[in-house]
């Protein structure tokens, strides 16, 4: 097992995160406007002169491959730079708004899964039954509608019809109760949750229909057990190695799916801070933002993949 | 339109009731900064939020503000966004204020002489204390200014101090400022909310002010969470008095329907809203009144004067023609907006009616006219580049579209993110574009680096020696009776030129609960002190 961490890490887990990296670097610094640009705007009279002094105290006056060598020197040094806006080290504008963040993704995932699971498990044991087909539907439905269209048709029906019932815009802190905390992050969060349960039942259902088909369930019904027991002591554990992937991958979206919702709920995320960052050309904050999502992205696959072996033994992870 | 609950007995106008309660109460000084009339030339802004009590003010309590974006940074010296002036504004001061006709008042300088056209004497205050303790000191003022103008500090509004020679401080009270050269606009440039004093130990002591404030201004900084809320605590020993609010707490709520939800719900007690239509709908709710103003700010549609066929006068003046400009108001800003020449008509006499003006009156025959003049009898292909930032820029675009179509130009809409029209801006990489540009609180500001040869942001590429010459003159004229003068036949040969066109100004919207009391806003400065702000239980 510790070979294989290894051999990911230095595989798969660094070579990602290094291209990423230098990919983000270029993106910025090839799309029109620079953060001067957008700091000095289109009014300010401003000469060359004064402009380019501007350019050289923010030290983006030195060539890119510099810049870029420079960023991932501090980097490897746990350094994630500061913010040409604000001054602020990166990491704790990332820090600061990381909390929300992960507490949208959690609640996204609980109601993905606490979706999902009972009604891929209903649609598995009965299929083609009402369950099952209802699911399918709103399955395929959450497959194809895009989380920021959820996000914008469930601020307006919330408006429309039900004014109060859940806040449409907005966060609010823990710190200001756990009951406003929660309504303020419910929409948000269903919004993100659609999508993901729909492909997570998709896969519980699909992958228990075939477990339930396999011959050593049959024996096991075989030996007189009932419906629940063939189910929760052989069934499940098999049928759900495949879902723990899916729940896995999409964890690791809904970091990066959270950019569009926070934006469209103005939640104060890590999301927010990376479109903000983006708009005013806050290059160390983008990638510093990009970095931390990206990492978080391919930790959970890591940990996605131990997750086999405690779940199915006869997954080793040497070979 | 607002909300104006009746008037306890007999009509007492808000300016009157103002000069009473000020007469009667004495703690409540009013000085000219704090409530100056809108200027002739704008519509009466609806009245402020609520009947006078028949008490008087009445100190304590958190206003709490409702504020579209986070602040991105603190310190005046080095940002450049509105939603950090906001704050600055109540914990920093200038050496000078500026009254209702844009003229100079005292501030932290108490007088000052002027004994060339180059060399200023300020004499300061003695009463004022900054936040952390220390008196202040001409000293201050030095270190503020040449702080700006460090190239190490990369002020981007270090060019605005670009005239002066030296700045030397005889004595604690006393500021001496020598010019390179004569510049009528210098005392409206140190009276810009940039131009703040700021005390030395506190920029040493934290590398800049960008999250930390130590001013002399009416309220002082208790806390900062970014992105969730500032707040800000009365300043007891302010010089002119201590504001009579208690708190002012302002709440970053993005969305503005969620902001007028709030004001609704008295959840926060003002907010600034973006448009005429959210204006309408605060206005409708009960309890919230709406308070507007023209701003020195306006929409232009900018002309690539180096490209074919802008570069042809008869085109340019085609085009000035052919846009209706009052429909643009009418339209776009539900009426509210003040068709603008060359001068924003809120700069009151610095400004020439448009009607006055060469080629202003909407006339789409003429226009097509010297669009045959000029070698175009069936019009042209052209763009006009927009930014969805704001989403004005593209309705404006839409009926300036609409209305060259009517005098045979074929304008196609190019809408592009805000970095990338920055690009294209910068690199001149456009046939038109709208957006909207500053006048400040001088007319020189706007005009010089805009239309002079080689100016900073002239983005029109436009040249011409004879405008050239005149804004060189109003800007080293010292005179501002002549300097007025001077503007007025600008106005005309500019708008004879027709280097961009000119649309209409830019109003601000407030809304406010009934409870806010003395609220004004001004064209001269919209971040302007809450210090006579109270609230009525």
């Amino acid at each position: 097992m510790w070979n294989y961490l290894v051999r990911r890490l230095a595989t798969v887990f660094l070579p990602t995160l290094l291209g990423i990296s230098i990919a983000v670097f270029a993106i910025m610094h090839l799309i029109p406007g620079s953060f001067v640009d957008v700091l000095v705007g289109i009014g300010t009279d401003i000469t060359e002169e004064q402009r380019a002094q501007i350019v050289r105290a923010y030290g983006l006056d030195r060539p890119l491959p510099i810049q870029y060598l420079h960023w991932l020197g501090k980097v490897l040094q746990g350094d994630l730079g500061t913010s040409l806006r604000t001054g602020q080290p990166v990491w704790h504008e990332i820090r600061a708004r990381l909390p929300v963040t992960l507490e949208l993704a959690f609640l996204a995932l609980v109601l993905a899964v606490g979706l999902a699971l009972p009604l891929g498990i209903l649609s598995a044991i009965r299929p083609n039954g009402w369950i099952d087909l209802g699911a399918r539907l709103l399955g395929l439905m959450g497959l194809s509608v895009p989380n920021f269209l959820l996000g914008t048709l469930a601020v307006l029906g919330v408006s429309l019809y039900a004014p109060g019932l859940f806040p449409t815009t907005g966060y609010v802190p823990l710190s200001q109760g756990v009951v406003a905390n929660l309504r303020s992050l419910f929409l948000p969060a269903l919004a993100l949750a659609l999508a993901m349960s729909a492909s997570v039942m998709r896969i519980t259902r699909s992958s228990l229909l075939e477990t339930l088909h396999q011959d050593y369930i049959r024996v096991a019904r075989g030996k007189g057990l009932s419906e629940l027991q063939v189910l929760r002591g052989h069934a499940l554990r098999n049928g759900l190695i495949p879902v723990v992937t899916v729940v896995g991958i999409q964890a690791g979206y809904l970091l990066g799916g959270t950019v569009i919702i926070e934006e469209i709920f103005a939640i104060p995320g890590l999301g927010r801070l990376t479109l903000n960052a983006i708009y005013q050309r806050d290059y160390p904050v983008v990638q510093g933002a990009v970095l931390f999502i990206a990492f978080a992205f391919v930790l959970v696959n890591l940990v996605t993949d131990l997750t086999y072996s405690l779940i199915d033994p006869r997954i080793r992870l040497e070979e | 339109m607002a909300h104006r609950p009746r008037l306890p007995t007999r009509g007492v106008s808000r300016r009157e009731f103002l000069r009473r309660s000020a007469l009667g109460l004495g703690a409540f000084a009013l000085t000219a900064c704090a409530a100056p009339a809108p200027p002739q030339a704008a519509p009466a802004a609806p009245q402020a939020g609520g009947a006078p009590a028949p008490l008087g003010p009445k100190p304590g309590g958190t206003l709490v503000v409702g504020k579209s974006a986070e602040a991105v940074g603190l310190d005046p010296h080095l940002v450049t966004a509105r939603s950090s002036f906001e704050i600055i504004a109540q914990v920093y001061n200038q050496l000078v204020d500026l009254d209702d006709d844009f003229l100079p008042v005292p501030e932290l300088a108490e007088r000052w002489e002027n004994p060339d056209d180059l060399t200023f004497i300020f004499y300061l205050r003695p009463d004022v204390v900054f936040h952390n303790g220390r008196p202040l000191v001409a000293e201050d003022v030095k270190f503020s200014f040449e702080r700006i103008t460090d190239p190490d500090v990369a002020s981007p509004w270090s060019s605005q101090l670009d005239l002066v020679e030296s700045i030397e401080t005889p004595d604690e009270r006393t500021v001496v400022i020598r010019l390179r050269a004569p510049f009528g606009a210098f005392m409206s440039t140190i009276a810009s909310t940039w131009a703040a004093i700021v005390p030395r130990e506190a920029v040493e002591a934290n590398g800049d002010l960008q999250r930390v404030m130590v001013g002399t201004g009416p309220f002082t900084l208790e806390e900062f969470v970014e992105e969730t809320r500032t707040v800000l605590a009365a300043n007891p020993d302010y010089f002119d008095g201590a504001p009579l609010l208690d708190r002012i707490e302002y709440r970053i709520i993005p969305d503005e329907a969620a902001r007028i939800a709030a004001l609704r719900t008295g959840e926060i007690h003002m907010t600034a809203l973006s448009n005429a239509a959210s204006a309408g709908l605060a206005a409708r709710s009960p309890g919230v009144s709406v308070h507007s103003q023209q701003t020195t700010d306006y929409y232009l549609l900018g002309l690539n004067n180096a490209r074919e066929p802008f570069n042809d006068v008869r085109v340019r003046q085609a085009l000035s023609l052919a846009i209706d400009r009052q429909e643009i108001v009418d339209s776009v800003f539900f009426g509210e907006g003040l068709v603008t020449g060359p001068i924003v008509p809120t700069l009151g006499k610095w400004s020439v009616p448009p009607e006055e003006l060469p080629f202003y009156r909407y006339d789409p025959e003429q226009a097509k006219a010297l669009l045959a003049e000029a070698g175009y009898p069936d019009g042209f292909e052209t763009t006009i580049t927009a930014s969805p930032r704001f989403p004005e820029f593209t309705s404006i675009a839409l009926v300036i579209q609409n209305q060259l179509k009517r005098v045979g130009i074929q304008a196609t809409l190019d809408q592009v993110e805000w970095g990338t029209f920055i690009q294209k801006w910068k690199d001149r990489d456009y046939d038109t574009f709208v957006s909207y540009n500053g006048s400040g609180n001088d007319p020189d500001r706007a005009l010089y680096p805009m239309l002079h040869t080689g100016g900073s942001v002239n983005a029109f590429q436009y040249s011409n020696p004879e405008i050239d010459r005149l804004l060189e003159e109003a800007r080293t004229t010292v005179d501002q009776e002549r300097r007025i003068q001077l503007y007025h036949e600008l106005a005309q040969a500019i708008a004879q030129e027709a280097p961009l066109i000119f649309l209409n100004t830019r109003t601000e919207y407030v809304a406010t609960r009934e409870a806010v009391q003395d609220f004004v806003l001004s064209p001269v400065d919209t971040y302007r002190s809450l210090r006579q702000v109270w609230l009525a239980p």
